[in-house]
């Protein structure tokens, strides 16, 4: 049987590696309170507060190396980013992919300078509620 | 002739008498399936008799190196590389508990077996937990993290990614993608390249816009087939943080993990009659431990929410 195949229709110099059309995820998100660290290598991280307990109490472990020291920068309510992101909704539409790219980088950028100095570090999440929030053992109460 | 009525039952006026039924249908919690645990290196047959330190000699830190013969007879230069000694520590007990009390467990419906659909509920979400402790990982990863908080997963940044493994001498044969549901469907998907038929194959061949995966036929432990000859898996247990998922390709030996329970399973699940509560106590409980044992055999795919492919 004669196998048809398609590969010499169309040249591999246009196969596109990105999406052809990418486009804005229009549903709405919620901004949620974020939490910034800086690695030894100077790069910086953000996480939920779920995860930033983790990374705040040390508890990654890292073998072949000394545990890497990471600096807590700050925490946010994430409404910069928020903004930025819807923003960038509507630059997509006006300018295109990179341009949205980029506001949505800013945003993240300012999103830090407004963390940064805000030390309120995450709650304790090792016992937590049916709702993921945190919970005293001893009282069985919200803390 | 007919006979006019003005006034037929409704159905709140024979509410008295109109049965409910209870099925032996129940809706229970879902859950994704065990991938990160099921694939990175798993220590804890060493935890079995005990201890809570694992030391695991790293000799890659400091390796011996290759030394050429100029002068023939002269005596030969040995070397002696330190090693690293290394260590995980099992340093996580989560658990999970319930009490039903005696009237309240008698009461229920002979249907049901409501202790063992719960404790079957925590069981599953002491498996989630420890995949979201793995998959926290990322956080470490330094050498190689590709894209950002604005990236739209790319296939050169997959490429990028898998040179990054191959370059550092790690066996692609040995690896695995995890990815997001989201960066699966909403951008992986929309890559021209991975469902045109120029790269599925001959025109009868099934793609993935018709298997929903690469190369696999079905959905089996959330196995999405091969990308490039290595695995992909999907997990909504990868970590997001600003709308942006951290994505994974990872050698089996980049992260690792021991769980410690008596008795030897991963989650112990114990149930009792409590007497000084009058009630039947059940406790799901996990002890465990993650790290990163190789960082660069690791890759972060960063990818943002924001923008989907098309």
């Amino acid at each position: 049987m004669a196998v048809l195949c398609y590969s010499e229709i169309m040249n591999p110099s246009e196969i596109p590696e990105k999406p052809l059309y990418a486009s804005m995820n229009m549903k709405r998100e919620n901004p949620e309170r974020i939490y910034f660290f800086e690695k030894e290598n100077g790069s910086i991280i953000f996480a939920k507060e779920h995860e930033a307990h983790r990374i705040y109490r040390r508890r990654n472990q890292v073998i072949g190396q000394d545990k890497e020291k990471i600096k807590f920068l700050g925490s946010s309510d994430g409404v910069i980013f928020f903004k930025a992101v819807e923003e960038a909704k509507v630059i997509f539409n006006q300018k295109g992919l990179e341009a949205a790219q980029e506001r949505i980088r800013q945003g993240e950028k300012e999103e830090l300078e407004v963390a940064r100095g805000q030390m309120i570090p995450p709650r304790n999440m090792d016992a937590i509620d049916r709702g993921n929030n945190p919970i005293n053992l001893q009282t069985y109460g919200n803390i | 002739m007919f006979v006019v009525t003005t006034d037929p039952f409704t159905a709140s006026d024979l509410a008295a008498v109109i049965s409910e039924t209870w099925t032996t249908i129940v809706n229970e919690k879902t859950f994704n399936d065990t991938v990160l645990a099921n694939f990175v290196t798993d220590l804890s047959s060493f935890a079995v008799e005990g201890s809570d330190i694992f030391h695991v000699p790293d000799l890659f830190t400091n390796a011996l190196t290759v030394s050429t013969q100029s002068t023939q007879g002269a005596e030969i230069t040995t070397a002696s590389p330190a090693e690293v000694d290394t260590t995980l520590t099992i340093n996580t007990h989560q658990y999970v508990a319930f009490i039903i009390g005696d009237k309240d467990l008698v009461q229920i419906a002979s249907k049901y077996d409501v202790n063992e659909m719960y404790a079957r509920e925590a069981r599953n979400l002491l498996a989630e937990a420890l995949e979201q402790a793995i998959a926290g990982l990322w956080s470490s990863i330094s050498t190689n993290a590709i894209g950002d908080t604005a990236t739209v997963l790319s296939d050169a940044e997959i490429r990028q990614g898998i040179y990054s493994l191959e370059n550092g001498k790690y066996r692609l044969s040995e690896s695995a993608f995890f990815f997001h549901p989201y960066t699966y469907w909403n951008q992986l998907h929309s890559v021209t390249k991975y469902y045109q038929q120029y790269s599925v194959g001959p025109a009868d061949s099934r793609g993935p816009v018709s298997t929903g995966n690469f190369g696999s036929e079905g959905y089996a432990l959330n196995y999405k087939g091969v990308l490039y000859g290595i695995p992909v898996y999907t997990t909504s247990n990868i970590v997001s943080g600003l709308q942006t998922y951290r994505n994974l390709l990872l050698h089996k030996s980049a992260f690792g993990f021991a769980v410690q329970n008596r008795g030897g399973a991963r989650i112990r699940v114990q149930a009792e009659n409590a007497i000084r509560n009058l009630g039947m106590l059940t406790v799901c409980d996990i002890k465990y431990g993650v790290a990163v044992l190789r960082e660069p055999a690791a890759v972060l795919l960063n990818s943002s929410n924001a923008f989907l492919g098309s």
